[in-house]
């Protein structure tokens, strides 16, 4: 038996050893908010917190994780109401939304680090791919949500 | 390529059913409510008016939505629509995929459904228009009657009839006496005036954005069911290889296999969930049979395409004899431009789910083409066609894959699913990665020949294009409408009706039938034509001694005032012809396609053969803008998917015939780093709307190669750039 704790819940279930933390998430816990788009961590689609670092869960094996706090994006905030989240819709980012969760996951360890992200620090940080294209209306919304949670 | 066939067909046709020879309104509900009811979980919708809106006591508004959703924003576009001419409380408004329909077939596809061609604005705008005004004047007409008034003293706001004295009645009090009213003539309805809208022409934001940003909006990949299996296949390593022999029997002793099956694309291992099904898969040993005709690669590719090349084509396009000029030419050019084979990768991966239960069969999938996707679970389960019940879910991107012409996800879905018939399961077909990158449905390579003659003025007077480009079309069902003597249209879009004043012209192709499938990519053959077209008027205009910019002003003359419209906007406002500094340059692009008209300009930085894109800007004329949000998305987004191609994108083939790419490591994406900084400004002409989701692709490409000569005098003929000895 394997223990996970997601979002702040505790989860036990059985998985083989060596499979990843993404497939865990959304076959075994039914958390399908993170996606899979590679399978080599390339695109950052399957983005997670683990202990709040941005990491890519489909290259993690569940058994390296398994006394880490981890947070989905169903985990990034009670309601949607994440500064992020607001940025997100304010600025119209998505197009299909599939990347988002994890663009989103990875935006918000950029700003728990990083409040103020430069255009080179987005350009370092947000290295997740975007078939749809909406990279201009990520990074404006990253800027607007670094200043609102400045402000509080 | 801008004429669309039935661009006449009238609002009367169209009103009741989309499908030609319009069926009438819905009447005479009985067995339809209840299948509406099944629909809705159980909820009876009082107000049934048309086949695209449904209304409950509670206000609840549903429309029905024959298009695919896969983020262009066609379900808030053409519910927006709707709702303006019902005046319904856009917070009310939910939409539906319609089901397998005739009545959401396009007229532009000869009534199929499919999602293509950038085409559903322009087939269900005013539809969906009809559709709401009609059921406006029915709840006008129930409030007026109720209150012994003249409906034309009534007003609607927000889901609220109102009368002149303050009396109010909310949609959802007046739809049960509504749908006791006789639906309307389509002519006897009347549809806002643009000074009326109050939803189109908006930047409404995307009805999905909420739960996007929550994780919640699930899309065929999510879909879940009780008893869901996963499959996935293990597939031939090149296309027309045959399995020689395979041993499963490691496979089947693994965790959580339930079955494997021999299927035409090669062995199918059903499990429990994906990573137990990849594991076994995985454990099979295949042996697979590559006969000497598959084993084509990209180096014996070009060389057959420049061979063919050498010799006549079919002709598409003639005007006069420019080949008498071109032989005794002065200042000419010839050159070959030559783009290669690209996979559309969306960011979901490829899948489709599939139950066969209570004597027919569900299928859920995000998909572009339900015509076919039924015809193929039809044939292949032994079903009649209303025996297949198809749900379209979200897609995480499409760009044209997830419509082949033979649906081949579904297809293989089907084929599992019969195979797979004792487990009396849902099962849930599953592509890696790396299955969507080999697996063909390509974008053609394409080799352009141009030869071009320069006359006393340095304009073109003589110009020969030969095309060579595989056919995407040949396998649809309504091919006849689009390939004519031989000349497949999409591949000579953009080249066989240039915009410019060239006396002599001579357009030909040649569509070879060797090598991977082909299938649209967004933007189509537009995709290879712009770049050969653009780059090589822009060799003609340097070697005329004059500036890019003026040159195609010339050559669009008074005869194109949309695209010179758009290149004079461009021209201002990417500060064309003001100085930049050493290593620096623009380049300009443009063409009209799916009525649109687009130019782009990029500016460039070039150090040490390293490409920067600093900056693009477009602009857009595509007539009516219906969500001006919406729409810069679209662009923005279409320049970046262009730009993904020109800098990075091929698919090429080793001398197995094997594709050497596999997954985004090797088949490179521009991130957000490589992002440029992007300006759009939409011109709204008013005219009738042409294209948005394709129309901003074909134009980044050449534009960035025409801004690397004007920087470092270094032409670049092929794509992607960085196969020419530039980086990126």
């Amino acid at each position: 038996m394997r223990t996970l704790i997601v979002n702040g819940t505790s989860h036990s279930f059985e998985a083989p050893e060596g499979m990843p933390l993404l497939w865990v998430l959304r076959d075994i816990l039914k958390l399908r908010g993170t996606k899979f788009g590679c399978g080599i961590a390339q695109c950052g689609a399957c983005t997670v917190h683990l202990d709040g670092q941005a990491t890519r869960s489909c290259v993690l094996p569940v058994e390296a994780v398994e006394d880490a706090r981890i947070t989905t994006i169903e985990g990034l905030s009670p309601d949607g109401d994440h500064a992020l989240q607001r940025a997100w819709i304010e600025h119209q980012v998505p197009q299909c939304g599939y990347c988002q969760s994890g663009q989103l996951m990875a935006a918000a360890a950029l700003l728990k680090e990083n409040p103020e992200p430069s255009d080179a620090d987005i350009d370092a940080s947000m290295t997740n791919i975007c078939r749809c294209g909406t990279y201009p209306r990520i990074r404006a919304a990253i800027k607007s949500a670094g200043a609102q949670m400045k402000q509080g | 390529m801008a004429t669309h066939p039935q661009a006449g067909v009238s609002r009367r046709a169209l009103i009741g059913g989309v499908a030609l020879g319009g069926v009438g309104l819905l009447l005479g509900l009985g067995p339809l409510r209840s299948q509406i009811a099944k629909l809705s979980g159980g909820q009876m919708p009082a107000f049934v008016p048309n086949a695209y809106v449904r209304l409950a006591t509670d206000g609840t508004v549903t429309v029905v939505i024959g298009p695919s959703e896969m983020g262009q924003g066609i379900y808030t576009t053409l519910a927006a629509a709707l709702a303006d001419e019902l005046d319904a409380d856009w917070k009310q408004v939910t939409v539906e995929a319609a089901s397998l329909d005739s009545r959401f077939g396009s007229y532009f596809f000869g009534g199929l459904q499919l999602t293509a061609a950038s085409s559903s604005v322009l087939v269900f705008g005013e539809v969906m228009r009809s559709a709401g005004a009609a059921a406006r004047s029915m709840l006008v007409q129930a409030a007026a009657q109720q209150w012994r008034l003249d409906p034309s003293a009534l007003r609607t706001e927000r889901g609220t009839v109102l009368g002149p004295d303050g009396r109010r009645a909310s949609y959802g009090e007046l739809a049960e006496a509504a749908a006791r009213l006789p639906v309307p003539k389509p002519d006897g309805v009347k549809l806002k005036d643009p000074a009326e809208f109050k939803l189109m022409g908006r930047p409404i934001a995307k009805m999905e954005n909420d739960r996007i940003v929550r994780g919640q909006l699930l899309y065929g990949i999510d879909f879940d069911h009780p008893g869901l299996l996963t499959a996935v296949v293990a597939r031939a390593p090149v296309a027309g290889a045959r399995l020689a022999s395979f041993d499963a029997a490691e496979a089947r002793k693994m965790a959580g296999v339930r079955g494997i099956y021999e299927i035409p694309a090669g062995i199918a291992v059903v499990a429990d969930h994906y990573w137990l099904a990849r594991q076994a898969r995985d454990a099979l040993t295949l042996r697979w049979d590559i006969p000497e005709a598959a084993r084509l690669s990209s180096v014996r590719m070009t060389e057959h395409y420049r061979g063919l090349a050498d010799r006549p084509g079919h002709v598409a396009t003639r005007k006069g004899a420019p080949e008498a000029m071109l032989q005794g030419a002065g200042r000419a050019l010839k050159a070959d431009y030559q783009v290669p084979y690209l996979a559309h990768a969306p960011m979901e991966p490829l899948n489709c789910t599939i139950f066969e239960q209570d004597g027919g069969c569900d299928v859920w999938v995000g998909t572009q083409y339900q015509s076919k996707d039924g015809e193929v679970v039809s044939e292949t389960l032994g079903l009649p066609l209303d025996k297949v019940r198809l749900h379209t879910l979200h897609m995480g991107g499409a760009f044209g894959r997830r419509g082949s012409p033979t649906e081949d996800v579904v297809l293989e879905a089907a084929q599992i699913a019969k195979a797979a018939r004792g487990l009396r399961r849902p099962i849930k077909v599953m592509w890696a990665r790396e299955e969507d990158i080999r697996g063909g449905f390509y974008r053609p390579m394409a080799l352009s020949r141009i030869e071009a003659a320069l006359g006393k003025d340095g304009l073109p007077s003589a110009w020969r294009h030969r095309i060579v480009s595989k056919s995407p079309m040949a396998k649809m069902p309504w091919s006849d409408l689009l390939i004519h003597n031989d000349v497949d249209e999409t591949s000579v879009a953009g080249a066989g009706d240039l915009p410019y004043a060239i006396p002599r012209q001579l357009v030909e192709l040649h569509s070879p039938t060797e090598g991977p499938t082909v299938q649209w990519m967004r933007s189509v053959g537009n995709s290879a034509t712009c770049f050969a077209v653009e780059s090589c008027i822009d060799e003609l205009a340097h070697m005329a001694g004059q500036d890019p910019i003026d040159y195609r002003r010339r050559l669009l003359g008074k005869a194109e005032p949309r695209l010179l419209n758009v290149l004079n906007i461009v021209a201002e406002r990417s500060a064309w012809g003001e100085g930049l500094g050493k290593g620096r340059g623009r380049g300009v692009a443009l063409q009209s396609f799916w009525g649109t008209a687009v130019a782009q300009v990029a500016e460039v930085t070039v150090v040490d053969g390293r490409v920067r894109v600093d900056r693009v800007t477009a602009a857009v004329d595509c007539g009516r803008v219906l969500n001006p949000n919406i729409a810069a998305g679209q662009i923005e987004g279409g320049i970046i998917f262009g730009l993904s191609s020109a800098l990075y994108g091929e698919i090429t083939f080793d001398d197995q015939g094997q594709p050497i790419q596999s997954n985004f490591d090797s088949y490179p994406m521009v991130r957000m780093d490589a992002c440029p900084r992007i300006d759009v400004h939409l011109v709204d002409s008013g005219e009738k709307p042409g294209g948005i989701g394709e129309v901003a692709v074909p134009h980044v490409g050449p534009a960035v190669c025409n801004a690397i000569f004007a920087a470092v005098g270094r032409r670049v003929r092929a794509l992607p750039i960085t196969t020419g000895g530039f980086s990126a």
